[in-house]
């Protein structure tokens, strides 16, 4: 009697697996298009901070811990919603230290990131293992450089390739808007033949990726959200296609970005 | 007996199912082949794709960089095919209207003279805000109308073919003098062997970068 009920057991199992497999490729398909499908199937995808960041520190610019989102915060956000765009601030913030080789920063970022990855269900590249690595290479800044580039990149794979679009998109947002917000941070005077200035101009290509991809995700409150932040900074972005051919971007144009910046990331970080 | 041989087929098909799911899984794209110095963590990309199947992935690469890009794939799928293209973007900011808007404005204390009184700081220089503008006594804020133009940006875009891997060999390396938006495209052959019809095998996009800072 006892066996008779295993080949049940195991048709269950067949049934479970299939379905779960049926209801991944659904979800899979309305967030990005059809995976088997043909035309229309578009992948968007952004450099990550870290790129932004190696960019600034080769510009001699200091590191600005005041800049930060303070990790002591990170019991302030409550929502699913909130928790996923600070994840993305704090991978950011993440990132920015290891590029600046700041080692206890590093692990006081990685431990709220485990956190926060564990309360949001992707602990793909955040698990116990990676925090006894780092605390192992806690003084090798190169191998903590690899150690939480590698997480943010196996994180943001996990998600895009399970079709976790309500996650992923404001981690991508976070994650960019605090990156552009260091980057502004990171410019001490105006001039629009900055490195830094030109690499924020540069940042209207990655803002209109992240708009598509917003755009292509099924609509509800969070989505509008995002996308009524993305157009207004675009908005200010677009202005600098009226420039004259020697004009990059003005000082007025730069400001409307800075301050717009500042006041998208401020909703965030509360 | 018998039910211990129904237990044991059960278990042979699942393992086999599991085992097919995983070996659609596996990933192709050893990075240590693809070229060691290259980081390719940021913007590949992986997914399961059907003979006949097409995919589009827009990218953005940073000016300076030597770039890598490359696709990989399980053999059952045959050679990818794909193609690079850079985004040429047209822009046109037309007026759509022009509203009056209230805007605030601030009241500066100023001199005999009519100009507005900077602040100081301790040293007695002009105190200046973050952008460089030196900042005023502000003795409060009025109210006025002005008029706002409201634009509308019209965007066209073109493409560029920057490579074609069925003309140029499997690795697109370059490196951009500018910032570039790009486009790629890779198609999965189909295939007359019926078996395969419905086979879906991993692709990955591999999309690699060497930073350079100028």
């Amino acid at each position: 009697m006892k066996f008779c009920t295993i080949p049940y057991i195991f048709c269950l199992l067949i049934i479970v697996s299939c379905s779960n497999n049926a209801e991944k490729n659904d979800e899979n398909d309305s967030l990005y298009g059809n995976t088997s499908s043909t035309s229309g199937n578009v992948k968007l995808k952004l450099p990550s901070p870290v790129e932004l960041y190696l960019f600034i520190r080769e510009a001699k610019v200091e590191f600005k811990q005041e800049a930060l989102n303070p990790t002591n915060k990170s019991g302030n956000y409550i929502t699913r919603d909130e928790k996923a765009l600070n994840f993305g601030i704090y991978a950011s913030d993440l990132a920015y230290c290891t590029v600046f080789e700041k080692q206890q920063e590093t692990h006081n970022y990685f431990k709220v990131l485990k956190s926060y990855a564990g309360e949001l269900g992707v602990t793909e590249g955040y698990d116990k293992k990676i925090i006894a690595r780092i605390d192992d290479n806690l003084y090798n800044s190169d191998s903590l450089y690899q150690i939480t580039n590698d997480s943010y990149w196996k994180v943001c794979n996990y998600l895009e390739e399970n079709g976790k679009a309500d996650i992923l998109a404001p981690i991508l947002f976070g994650g960019w808007i605090e990156s552009l917000y260091l980057a502004t941070q990171s410019v001490e005077t105006f001039d629009q033949t900055n490195p830094i200035v030109i690499r924020i101009t540069e940042q209207r290509y990655l803002l209109e990726n992240l708009i598509e991809y917003v755009n292509s995700m099924k609509k509800n409150k969070e989505t509008e959200m995002y996308l009524s932040k993305l157009n207004a900074l675009q908005d200010i972005f677009d202005q600098l296609y009226n420039n004259s051919n020697n004009t990059l971007i003005t000082k007025e144009q730069y400001k409307a970005i800075v301050q717009k910046v500042k006041s998208i990331r401020a909703d965030f970080v509360k | 007996m018998k039910n211990i041989l129904i237990a044991t087929i059960f278990i042979t098909v699942i393992s086999s199912v599991i085992w097919a799911q995983k070996a659609s899984q596996k990933n192709y794209c050893s990075t240590e082949d693809l070229g060691k110095q290259y980081d390719f963590r940021g913007q590949s990309y992986y997914g399961s794709f059907a003979p006949g199947d097409t995919c589009r992935i827009k990218a953005i690469l940073y000016s300076n960089n030597n770039i890598r890009i490359t696709v990989c794939s399980d053999p059952k799928l045959g050679k990818i095919p794909f193609k690079v293209s850079r985004t040429i973007r047209e822009y046109k900011r037309v007026i759509e209207k022009i509203v009056n808007r209230e805007t605030e404005i601030p009241i500066y204390k100023t001199d005999k003279n009519g100009n507005p009184i900077a602040i100081r700081d301790d040293w007695g220089r002009p105190k200046k805000d973050e952008f460089g503008d030196v900042e005023f006594v502000t003795l409060g804020y009025k109210t006025i109308m002005k008029p706002d133009t409201v634009w509308r940006t019209n965007r066209k875009t073109s493409e560029e073919i920057l490579f074609d891997s069925r003309s140029n060999g499997s690795v697109f390396d370059t490196k951009f003098k500018t910032t570039e938006s790009i486009e790629i495209i890779f198609f999965v052959p189909p295939s007359s062997n019926p078996s395969l019809k419905t086979y879906k095998g991993r692709v990955g996009l591999m999309i690699g970068r060497i930073f350079n800072p100028s």
